[in-house]
C-alpha cells in the first residue's frame, strides 16, 4: 500500500471504480465505427477531387485542349498521391501503450518529426508538380498566341506568389520539425 | 472469468482512485476528465491482453494511464504555456479556488502546478503524489534514476513552504 506524502491528495478522490468491461467494449466499438466512417470520408473527399480533374480532362480533350487535358490528369494522379500519403501516415499502428512513458512520447515526437521532415517529398512536392502542369499547359497556351515573351509576362506573378506560399509552408514545417528534434534530443539525455 | 477480466478486476481494486486522480490532475474540464479515465480503462482493458508479467502490474496499469495521459494532452487545440520543475519558483496561482469548498486551495495549486509542468516532469510529480518510490517512478517513466530523483528534490522544496515538509513523511529516494 503506497503512502502518500500529502494525504489531502489521496482524499480527493478515493472511491473510484474501473468502468464495466461491457462499457468499455461499447465504447472500443463506437472508436471502430468512428474511424470507419471517418475513412469512408476521407475517400469520399479523395475520390470527388480526382472525378472533377478527371472531368475537367475529358471536357478540354472534347474542346481539343490536349495540353490542359494531360495538365488536369497529371493533377488527378498528384491527388491521389497526396490522399494516399495522408491515409498512410493517418493509419500508424495502434501504440503499445505499455512501453515507458519516455520511449512513448518520444516515439510520438518522432513519428511527428520524420512527418514534418519530409512534408517537401510527400505533400509539397505533388502539389507543386500537379500546379506546375497547369502553369506549363497555360505558358503553351499564351505562346501558341503571343510568343514565350507574353506567357512569361502573364504567368510570372501568379508562378511567384505560388512558390512563396509553398516555401513559407516548408519553412514552418521544417522549423516545427527542428523543435520536435530538440525535444527528441532533450528526452535521450533523460533515459537511462 | 478469462484472464484478461480478471487482470482488469486486479486492477480496478487496486489503481481506479489512483488513475481517477490522474485524470483529474492532467485535464481541468471534469467532462473531458471523466472522458479521460474512461478512456485509461478502455486502454488498459485492451492492453490486457499482451499482459505476460512483463513487468509488474502496476508498472504496467501507471504506463498505460500516464501514456493514455500524455496523448490527451498531445490531442488539445491549446495547453497552458509548460514550464519545467527546473524553472519554477512557486507554487502557481489557483485557478479556481472557489470550486469545491471543501477542497484546499493549495491542492488547487498542485493540480495547477501539474498543468503547468511538461511531460515528463508532470508524471513524475503526479506518482510521486501517488506515493510511489524513485525507484518505481524510474521504471514507469524510462528516466534515469537520477534524474527522477533531481525532480523530486525539486517538488519537495516548492512543496515544503505549504505543507509541513512532506519528505519528512516518507523519505522516498
Amino acid at each position: 500500500m503506497s503512502q502518500f506524502p500529502i494525504p489531502e491528495w489521496a482524499a480527493l478522490i478515493d472511491d473510484a471504480q474501473f468502468t464495466d468491461p461491457a462499457q468499455v467494449q461499447a465504447r472500443a466499438e463506437a472508436f471502430e465505427s468512428t474511424i470507419k466512417w471517418r475513412n469512408i470520408l476521407e475517400y469520399a473527399a479523395g475520390a470527388l477531387a480526382v472525378g472533377l480533374f478527371a472531368a475537367l480532362s475529358i471536357g478540354a480533350i472534347a474542346i481539343g485542349e490536349y495540353i490542359f487535358a494531360a495538365a488536369g490528369l497529371f493533377v488527378a494522379v498528384c491527388v491521389m498521391v497526396v490522399l494516399w500519403q495522408l491515409h498512410k501516415r493517418g493509419s500508424h499502428q495502434p501504440a503499445r501503450l505499455e512501453m515507458p512513458c519516455l520511449d512513448h512520447l518520444r516515439s510520438q515526437y518522432e513519428r511527428q518529426y520524420h512527418a514534418l521532415r519530409t512534408v517537401p517529398v510527400w505533400y509539397l512536392g505533388p502539389v507543386a508538380l500537379g500546379l506546375a502542369g497547369f502553369y506549363a499547359a497555360f505558358a503553351f497556351k499564351f505562346a501558341r498566341v503571343g510568343g514565350w515573351m507574353e506567357a512569361a509576362e502573364a504567368l510570372w506573378q501568379p508562378v511567384l506568389v505560388t512558390s512563396a506560399v509553398f516555401a513559407g509552408i516548408w519553412v514552418l514545417n521544417a522549423l516545427a520539425a527542428r523543435s520536435l528534434k530538440r525535444r527528441i534530443d532533450q528526452i535521450d539525455t533523460l533515459a537511462r | 472469468m478469462n484472464r484478461q477480466s480478471e487482470l482488469y478486476r486486479k486492477a480496478g481494486e487496486a489503481f481506479a482512485p489512483a488513475l481517477a486522480r490522474l485524470a483529474r490532475a492532467m485535464e481541468r474540464d471534469s467532462e473531458k476528465a471523466d472522458d479521460l479515465e474512461q478512456e485509461m480503462h478502455a486502454a488498459l482493458w485492451a492492453s490486457f491482453a499482451r499482459f505476460e508479467e512483463q513487468c509488474a502490474l502496476k508498472t504496467w496499469v501507471y504506463r498505460v494511464a500516464h501514456n493514455v495521459a500524455a496523448d490527451h494532452v498531445a490531442k488539445a487545440a491549446r495547453g497552458p504555456k509548460r514550464v519545467p520543475l527546473d524553472q519554477i519558483g512557486e507554487l502557481p496561482s489557483p485557478t479556481n479556488p472557489e470550486q469545491d469548498a471543501g477542497r484546499s486551495m493549495v491542492m488547487d495549486q498542485v493540480q495547477a502546478l501539474i498543468l503547468q509542468l511538461p511531460f515528463p516532469d508532470a508524471q513524475v510529480m503526479a506518482l510521486w503524489l501517488e506515493g510511489e518510490s524513485t525507484r518505481a517512478i524510474a521504471e514507469i517513466t524510462g528516466l534515469s534514476t537520477s534524474a527522477v530523483g533531481v525532480r523530486v528534490h525539486r517538488l519537495k522544496q516548492l512543496l515544503a513552504a505549504h505543507f509541513q515538509d512532506p519528505s519528512t513523511k516518507r523519505d522516498q529516494s
